[in-house]
């Protein structure tokens, strides 16, 4: 066999499963798409009371952007921490250990450690602001990794440049490396919403509950979620996998939204970002 | 100190971990002229350089004893302001080192930071800096552009215009034209010699001719001692000692 | 290990050097064949013709080497000294030729006076070892030697002058007061070079700039 047909036989062999996937991913994307009839504007804009989508949709919506309010900083800080600061040696090779096997966690543990920490021991009860700490602990290994990772790649002639001028750590870290690397977090900090959005086990009984009465008004209140619905139609009401279609669109729509804005802000900062070639 | 030196190095004496890099070196730099430290790779050329503005201080497993009068006072002292330092003492790099921002934020990075300037200010330094470094003409009309789009010549100069924005004294280049081609070197190298009237150039080079075409005085430096420092014609002309006049004429490098 | 420069140099230290023998033999032929007053101006032609044709690629590769490999310090003087000491040469040759000439058209000393004529010959001796002398300290670049064509010089210049007392003394002039008058000139100004090639060895070999007259 000449090596020119074992090329090709390779080629094709390993297009096999990137053609799984995308066929995998539209065969899911036709199925939902089939509940597409229910979804109107009116449903979306319902109150569930009425029987729309509206405070689920809006639930899931602040579980992500508060869980990612927390963990974005406090994940930053720690990716540039251990970046800059953090001495070699043993006690910051634990905290990397410690960082990717808080990233290993199965969701429904940290959905009960979340429980026990925050809703029992801290008193938050069954509330956004108990979901959010949850979810957080799920986004930020995602923003320290993937920050890191931006930080990292930053060439250190920049920190060099502007130590060289004068400025203090800090401040050539933060005038220079920070800003460069900007597009990276942001990215991560996307990548971790798209991670959690659809999160189920974490929120489970952190957060959310089958109906709420609109709104909520304060973040000790509990929620509706997308996720938890679907959950709750299927297994505790017993649905037919049908009816919940229409709401795993919605759901699968976002997730696919924030991950290919990932993908579309990577590669719109790749070109403004000359010395990365 | 005589009244021409600029920077009186007492020995001093630099170790990186456990290797003694910097052996007990006594050195003068005479003030408004450009002196060429020279030598092999790993001689410690660009170790001294960086002492003369405390870059070193960043590396955690430097040491340095000995004292370095920059003027009058000694930068090594207790309670030295090492970030005033680094602007009376600027640094261009071996490979240009543009930061990720505009021509102009780029020069007027340092003013921004030691707060000297802003506004119309900052505009008139950003000009006086850029004609300095012979890039003015070249660029005034695309302030706002990415340094990145600037050729690799056009970026050094750029970083020389950084350095000289914040108005320093001393000026360290650390083979400044290695990654240049021949004649960006060139315009560098005529840079230097005028730059040389109103400010002290250190420069280090592996590039002996280079050393001979740009510099007054020049040192050369061989596994962390100085084996002979004199006028540049001198050297290159009739060396003293048996090591310099080996190196020189390319008998080991 | 060889530098690269090091064969431009060698081969320029052969050539300067075959020039520098061709040169003795030259000024060796014409001096003695005036002291001894025998012909043999039509070799003296060919031999001096030679030495010129041999100066150009001296210069040539000085340039070549300069040009490509912008030697310094010992290299450098080499260089600047050798194209010196070529051009020493060449006025070996040349006054070589002038004195045959001399001898060609006027005719020799042989008519002069027995004191002249002593002079004249330990002049042109002298003359002949200060040339062997600059050559031979060519060699091995050998500064210590090149020296010694100080002592050497003060002696020709002494004889020199004496010879010009004695002219000055002497009421006649014949043929042979002019030959030898003109003669003895060329040889004061071949001793001078010879001189002049001690300065550039010295300065090759220590990077002093002396005078040695």
């Amino acid at each position: 066999m000449g090596s020119q047909t074992k090329e090709r036989i390779l080629f094709f062999a390993l297009g096999v499963p990137v053609v799984i996937c995308l066929l995998a991913f539209f065969w899911i994307a036709a199925t939902l798409f089939t509940g597409v009839g229910t979804l109107s504007p009116e449903f979306l804009t319902t109150s569930a009371l009425k029987g729309g989508a509206l405070e689920m949709i809006v639930g899931t919506i602040y579980l992500f952007l508060g869980a990612a309010a927390i963990a974005g900083p406090i994940g930053v800080f720690a990716a540039i921490y251990l970046v800059e600061y953090a001495p070699s040696g043993k006690f910051t090779r634990i905290i990397d250990q410690a960082i990717n096997n808080l990233a290993g966690v199965p969701s429904i543990i940290i959905g009960l450690f979340g429980f026990t920490l925050f809703s029992r021991q801290l008193g938050f009860g069954i509330s956004l602001m108990a979901g959010w700490l949850t979810l957080a602990l799920m986004i930020l290994p995602i923003v320290i990794r993937g920050s890191e990772e931006a930080i990292r790649i930053v060439p250190k002639s920049f920190k060099q440049a502007a130590l060289a001028l004068g400025a203090t750590k800090w401040k050539a870290i933060s005038l220079t490396t920070l800003i460069a690397a900007a597009p990276g977090i942001v990215t991560s900090v996307i990548l971790g919403i798209a991670r959690v959005a659809g999160e189920t086990a974490a929120i489970l009984f952190t957060s959310c509950v089958i109906i709420t009465r609109g709104l909520p008004s304060s973040p000790l209140e509990p929620v509706m979620a997308l996720s938890f619905n679907i959950y709750v139609r299927i297994v505790a009401q017993g649905e037919p996998p049908e009816s919940v279609f229409g709401i795993a669109l919605i759901l699968f729509f976002i997730v696919v939204a924030f991950s290919l804005i990932a993908i579309i802000l990577r590669v719109y900062y790749r070109r403004k970002q000359p010395w990365l070639h | 100190m005589s009244y021409d030196d600029k920077i009186d190095i007492r020995k001093l004496n630099i170790w990186f971990g456990d290797k003694h890099v910097i052996n007990d070196l006594d050195l003068k730099i005479k003030a408004n002229a450009v002196t060429a430290i020279m030598g092999p790779s790993g001689c410690g050329k660009s170790t001294l350089l960086r002492a003369l503005n405390r870059m070193n201080d960043v590396i955690k497993s430097s040491k340095t004893t000995g004292d370095v009068f920059i003027g009058e006072k000694n930068i090594y002292e207790n309670g030295t302001n090492v970030y005033d330092l680094r602007r009376q003492v600027g640094m261009v790099f071996q490979k240009p080192n543009p930061l990720p921002k505009s021509i102009y934020e780029n020069i007027a990075f340092g003013p921004k930071i030691h707060k000297t300037a802003k506004g119309k200010a900052l505009d008139k330094i950003v000009e006086k800096s850029l004609r300095a470094a012979a890039l003015w003409d070249e660029v005034h009309d695309r302030l706002s552009d990415s340094a990145f789009d600037l050729s690799g010549g056009q970026q050094q100069r750029l970083c020389i215009a950084r350095a000289l924005a914040v108005d320093p004294e001393v000026i360290l280049m650390d083979e400044p034209c290695s990654a240049l081609d021949p004649a960006a070197t060139a315009k560098i190298e005529q840079l230097i010699r005028i730059l040389s009237t109103d400010y002290t150039v250190v420069i280090v080079t592996h590039n002996m001719q280079q050393a001979s075409r740009v510099s007054d005085y020049t040192v050369f430096l061989y596994l962390g001692d100085i084996i002979e420092q004199g006028d540049t014609k001198a050297i290159f002309e009739n060396p003293k000692h048996e090591l310099t006049e080996q190196y020189i004429t390319g008998e080991f490098g | 290990m060889k530098r690269l420069i090091d064969a431009g140099m060698e081969q320029l230290a052969s050539m300067l050097f075959r020039m520098g023998e061709l040169a003795q033999k030259t000024v060796s032929l014409s001096v003695m064949n005036y002291l001894e007053g025998t012909h043999g101006h039509a070799q003296v032609k060919e031999l001096s013709e030679t030495l010129s044709e041999m100066a150009d690629p001296i210069e040539d590769t000085s340039f070549e080497i300069i040009a490509r490999f912008q030697p310094v310090a010992s290299d450098l003087r080499i260089l600047k000294s050798y194209m010196k000491i070529c051009y020493d040469f060449r006025r070996y040759g040349r006054y070589a030729l002038d004195i045959s000439q001399i001898y060609e058209r006027i005719g020799g000393m042989g008519e002069c006076d027995l004191s002249f004529r002593k002079i004249m010959k330990e002049m042109g001796i002298e003359t002949l070892n200060m040339v062997g002398t600059s050559i031979e300290a060519l060699r091995n670049h050998d500064a210590e030697l090149a020296k010694t064509l100080s002592k050497m010089e003060k002696r020709v210049d002494e004889l020199y002058r004496s010879y010009l007392d004695k002219l000055i003394e002497t009421n006649t002039t014949t043929g042979c007061t002019i030959s030898s008058l003109l003669a003895v000139r060329y040889l004061e100004r071949i001793a001078d070079h010879a001189t002049y090639i001690g300065e550039s060895i010295v300065y090759l070999a220590t990077g002093e700039k002396t005078t040695l007259e």
